[in-house]
């Protein structure tokens, strides 16, 4: 502590401080009651799921749910399928979102306004509606049941685009004047300079776009008809019915299917909120 | 971009011609530079042209059809969808519901994630944590989160109802009380995409440069006067960014409500929004055509209130740089 | 390292992109919406029938639940490419034949199996699956997990299940109590989903017992605004009055000991079973009689044949695989597995049935209900027409409406609706 402060700035100091904690504790809490009553819930036998009094933890801590569920439906190809296809789309998308921000962010093109209005209304169209056309199309190209139906689809991203042209446009436009001197291509400089600065938005675009394909279900299930290309929100259908769900199989699946996710999320947070002040610009 | 004149009111026609004649369109390097833009926007709008323009187009051309739901373009119908929507009670309950979706939970969202984004952006420990713990819903599949939050929400065993209980407040049926059905809703939207909303505010609060905190402290400026006089005009970008996002995802609310009330449109119809009555015209009553007229009515809502808000909030958004 | 990993990942793309398993066998694909254990029995049958079939190979594909099922199949014929058999209720089936297509894209199981198996079948099954091809009714599909609506009852609080509409209803208001004593009661007798889309159902379950009809014989229009519809809604009306009503499934209310009764599809029999456990003993019963009797409306769906972009060989050999299925030990495994009925009369008969019965008395009801029970018709226009039942059945539990008015209106809806109908169908009451 600075021993020019005065007591009360102190005790302010500690109180604030205080008081940030116990509002992020008590934000933390309500978050996570959920998550920590899905896990709970993965624990127990089918006749401890509903009742009352809630039981927290179950007497006998029941694991073999995870491995039920697990062996239930072939999760070890989903969870292939699922990072194949969520790495893959997720840097496909980076290259492709990357370039037409940048185009929207500095360049000056003919029809650019109508354009990117254009493509802000595909964020408006509900994805619902556009289903059973696509199909036909993926029918059509013969990719039924094949990766690409299942990333080449997803490799544009509109609010990535978005996202990425906001950051790409608080970049100062006297960069590329001082690359231009330096006889530097548009090319170069996106990826030499544009993206490096950028890297908490793409970071972001990235983690989004992971997330997405990780639990995208729909889509996943009307393209695909062999376990081999399926992924993980597939084996989540599994538990549940018309009439009824398995609700200690569905939330023991749902655990382990957040599972790589979190920790990916856990290890790399630093990596975009904070990389631009590691790279120290402005 | 062509720079809009001082005078103020030229018409969109006139603004055209404006952008024609200007000096701009002759110049070989903006032809150049233009026809670079499309190279770098070309695998983005291929994509898009084939899976989401095409089949925008072919649904358009569904609206104004009637027929099986195996031969939706049987008879040709013209208006008639959209002139019987109009007048469908329905429709109407199923604007109302999500207007009244997206007023709560968008506002509200945003307002708790820039507030835990600020908190989550100053000098604390086990930031990764909190980080995570915020975070934590988003990446919860919703079939998980929604069978949770039934419980939650339960008459007889619900947590909340609990913690009603402990303010004297008696236990609510949530579920099935047409009052309370979109409140909660609303709550767990709130609580699904806060983090996703944090993230983005935490990107945006790195990227406020630490120079003008360190001029503010010199200045003596407290905690307060630095959120509003540096933190929001600097952020306004990002919250735009977020209130459009947000918007127009919550105007197509339809996983949680589909998974909460087990594809029903909740308790007399309360929880019934625009895309929950478009899945059950559609793939419930087999009505393409019409089904199809309710898509097309959002999509032209959303843009218009989306343009709205781009031309409300353009003079109040503050590009630094 | 990020652009090396980019091009290993594109690379690693383009060579997993096509597998595809060497074929021989003539190729037969089955989609359906069989999750969990279900989907086990169904795995094992067809490994079953491909085992000792020379000929054929079938693949089972689960296609999500039966709504991303329907979508998937509507998409598929749209694109030409439909699988050779598929699970459908009976109100898919219209629109894969004509005139809804030009053409019809199912094949007709009549012709295609043994006329043994179908004089076999069960005539409520029969006469659902019958269609108007070429102006002749025709088998077009072939029954596979249907259930009945029957009621489950707990064995403790409800020694001696209910018979009739007045014992019902009076069980029910007694069996109401309030154990915390915070002036509101927490166990009920019965319990209610009127927000479910099969409320309807239930409700025309209860017009039968009352003694109306659902539909006209050209199946144009029904008569749900008369006296029995009338009776049955004011039934259904008192019986929510002194029930719990909710949105959640049955089963957790039902183990947690929050309600003694209800009525349900016998699908949610492994449910129940599930989460009851040995908390207490509970059965099922399918004789409550209403004023002119029993009744209890059959659910699940049918199998149906795609002759569309398939030779008649895949066709053929997918009514071998239909035929394997409703064969009598192989629907015996289905029903004792699953708890759907057995879809063949001497299946039903068969000694290793009535000893499974007789071990399983949850089983029983469904079994028996049968004889009284009906099955909503197989129009397309269905879909809409039980949507908007379901609405005004909600609508009088829950929403305090005039029963008259609201099912004036329903009926008249219901006519709009069925207005499209083609002429020379003909429909069962």
């Amino acid at each position: 502590m600075n021993a020019f402060l005065s007591e009360r700035e102190v005790i302010g100091f500690w109180l604030r401080k205080g008081a940030t904690y116990a509002v992020l504790l008590g934000g933390v809490v309500a978050m996570s009651v959920p998550f920590l009553w899905m896990i709970s819930t993965s624990l127990k036998a089918p006749d401890q799921v509903k009742v009352f009094p809630p039981i927290w933890i179950p007497e006998v801590l029941h694991w073999e749910n995870y491995v039920i569920a697990w062996t239930s439906a072939p999760f070890n190809w989903y969870l292939f399928n699922s990072f194949f296809i969520a790495t893959v789309s997720t840097a496909l998308e980076l290259i492709t979102t990357a370039m037409a921000a940048y185009a929207f962010a500095k360049m000056d093109f003919f029809g650019k306004k109508i354009l990117f209005v254009l493509l802000l209304g595909t964020l408006m169209i509900p994805g619902e509606m556009l289903l059973i056309p696509n199909y036909i199309t993926i029918v059509k190209l013969s990719w039924i049941d094949t990766y690409y139906a299942l990333i080449v689809p997803w490799i544009v991203s509109v609010f990535g685009i978005f996202l990425l042209r906001q950051f790409f446009m608080s970049q100062p436009d006297e960069l590329w004047d001082a690359a231009q001197l330096d006889n530097c291509s548009r090319f170069r400089f996106l990826w030499q300079i544009l993206i490096p600065l950028s890297r908490p938005g793409l970071m972001t675009v990235a983690l989004f776009k992971f997330i997405g394909s990780w639990n995208a279900f729909l889509w996943v299930i009307i393209m695909t008809n062999s376990p081999e290309k399926r992924t993980l929100p597939v084996g989540l259908r599994n538990f549940t019915q018309e009439a009824g769900s398995l609700f200690e199989l569905l939330t023991a699946a749902s655990t382990l299917v957040i599972l790589p996710i979190l920790i990916l999320f856990f290890f790399t947070q630093k990596q975009f909120i904070e990389g631009i002040a590691r790279s120290g610009i402005r | 971009m062509t720079q809009a004149a001082p005078t103020p009111k030229l018409s969109l026609i006139q603004r055209i011609q404006a952008y024609f004649a200007s000096d701009q369109l002759r110049s070989p390097r903006f032809w150049k530079d233009s026809l670079q833009a499309y190279i770098y926007l070309l695998p983005t709008l291929v994509i898009l042209g084939v899976f989401t323009f095409f089949p925008f187009v072919n649904s358009f051309f569904l609206s104004l059809h009637e027929g099986p739901i195996t031969n939706p373009t049987r008879t040709f119908t013209g208006l008639e969808h959209f002139e019987k929507l109009f007048q469908d009670r329905k429709f109407w309950k199923a604007m109302w519901n999500t207007t009244y979706y997206v007023m709560f939970s968008v506002p509200t969202t945003i307002f708790l994630a820039l507030f835990f984004a600020v908190l989550l952006n100053t000098k604390i420990r086990f930031k990764g944590f909190f980080r995570t713990a915020f975070f934590l819903p988003y990446i919860t599949p919703t079939v998980a989160a929604a069978v949770v939050w039934e419980w939650i929400f339960h008459r007889d065993w619900g947590l909340f109802n609990s913690f009603l209980n402990f303010f004297g407040i008696p236990k609510q049926d949530f579920i099935n009380n047409p009052e309370l059905a979109m409140p909660m809703v609303i709550l767990f939207s709130i609580w699904k995409y806060m983090g996703f909303n944090i993230v983005i505010f935490l990107a945006g609060l790195q990227n406020i440069s630490k120079e003008y905190y360190d001029a503010a402290a010199i200045d003596g400026a407290n905690a307060w006067q630095r959120f509003w006089k540096i933190t929001f005009p600097l952020l306004t970008p990002v919250t735009f960014f977020v209130l459009i996002i947000s918007m127009v995802g919550a105007f197509k609310v339809f996983d949680e409500i589909f998974v909460i009330f087990h594809g029903s449109t909740g308790p007399l119809d309360s929880a019934m929004t625009v895309m929950i009555f478009f899945y059950q015209t559609a793939f419930g009553r087999f009505k393409m055509g019409y089904a199809s007229a309710i898509a097309y009515t959002m999509f032209i809502v959303i843009f218009l209130f989306t343009l709205l808000q781009m031309w409300l909030a353009k003079r109040r958004v503050h590009y630094g740089g | 390292m990020f652009k090396k990993g980019l091009i290993f990942a594109v690379l690693l793309a383009t060579t997993l992109a096509f597998w595809a398993p060497a074929q021989d066998k003539i190729q037969v694909t089955f989609w359906h919406a069989m999750s969990g254990g279900l989907g086990e029995t169904v795995d094992t049958l067809v490994a079953q029938f491909n085992e000792q079939s020379e000929t054929t190979e079938v693949t089972a594909v689960f296609q999500g639940n039966y709504g991303d099922l329907f979508q998937k199949n509507l998409a598929s014929v749209a694109a030409g490419e439909p699988p050779t058999i598929t699970q459908m209720f009976e109100n898919w089936t219209p629109s894969y034949l004509q005139p809804a297509l030009d053409e019809n894209a199912l094949a007709p199981i009549q012709g295609l199996i043994d006329p043994s198996i179908v004089a076999d079948i069960p005539g409520i099954f029969v006469s659902a699956n019958t269609y108007t091809i070429d102006g002749e009714a025709t088998l077009t599909t072939i029954p596979f997990n249907k259930s009945a609506t029957i009621l489950y009852y707990n064995q403790e609080t409800v020694p001696n299940p209910p018979t009739t509409w007045d014992e019902l209803l009076e069980l029910s208001q007694s069996l109401r109590q309030d154990t915390d004593g915070d002036g509101e009661d927490d166990v009920f007798g019965f319990y209610m989903r009127p927000g479910s889309s099969g409320v309807g159902e239930l409700y025309l379950t209860y017009l039968k017992m009352a003694g109306g009809s659902i539909i006209a014989d050209d199946c144009k229009s029904v008569n749900l605004n008369g006296a029995e519809a009338v009776t049955a809604a004011q039934f259904m009306k008192d019986l929510a009055d002194v029930s719990l009503t909710g949105s959640d499934f049955e089963d957790g209310l039902f183990a947690a000991g929050t309600i003694q009764m209800y009525y349900s599809t016998s699908a949610g029999i492994v449910f129940a079973t599930r989460s009851v456990g040995d908390n207490f003993p509970w059965t099922t019963f399918g004789g409550l009689q209403g004023p002119a009797g029993t009744s209890s409306v059959i659910q699940g769906t049918n199998l149906g044949i795609f002759q569309m972009n398939h030779t008649q060989e895949q066709v053929e050999a997918a009514a071998d695989f239909v035929s394997f299925l409703v064969d009598v030990p192989q629907t015996v495994f289905w029903a004792q597995e699953t708890g759907y009925l057995p879809v063949r009369t001497s299946a039903i008969e068969s000694a290793e049935f009535q000893d499974f019965l007789a071990n399983s008395d949850t089983y029983r009801a469904p079994t028996e209900s049968l004889d009284n029970a009906f099955i909503t018709p197989g129009l397309e226009e269905w879909s809409d027409v039980r949507l908007t039942i379901a609405d005004a059945v909600e609508l009088i539990l829950v929403g305090g409406v005039d029963i008259q008015e609201t099912l004036d209106q329903l009926d008249a809806d219901v006519d709009e609706a069925l207005s499209s109908v083609s002429d020379g169908i003909s429909c069962t009451g």
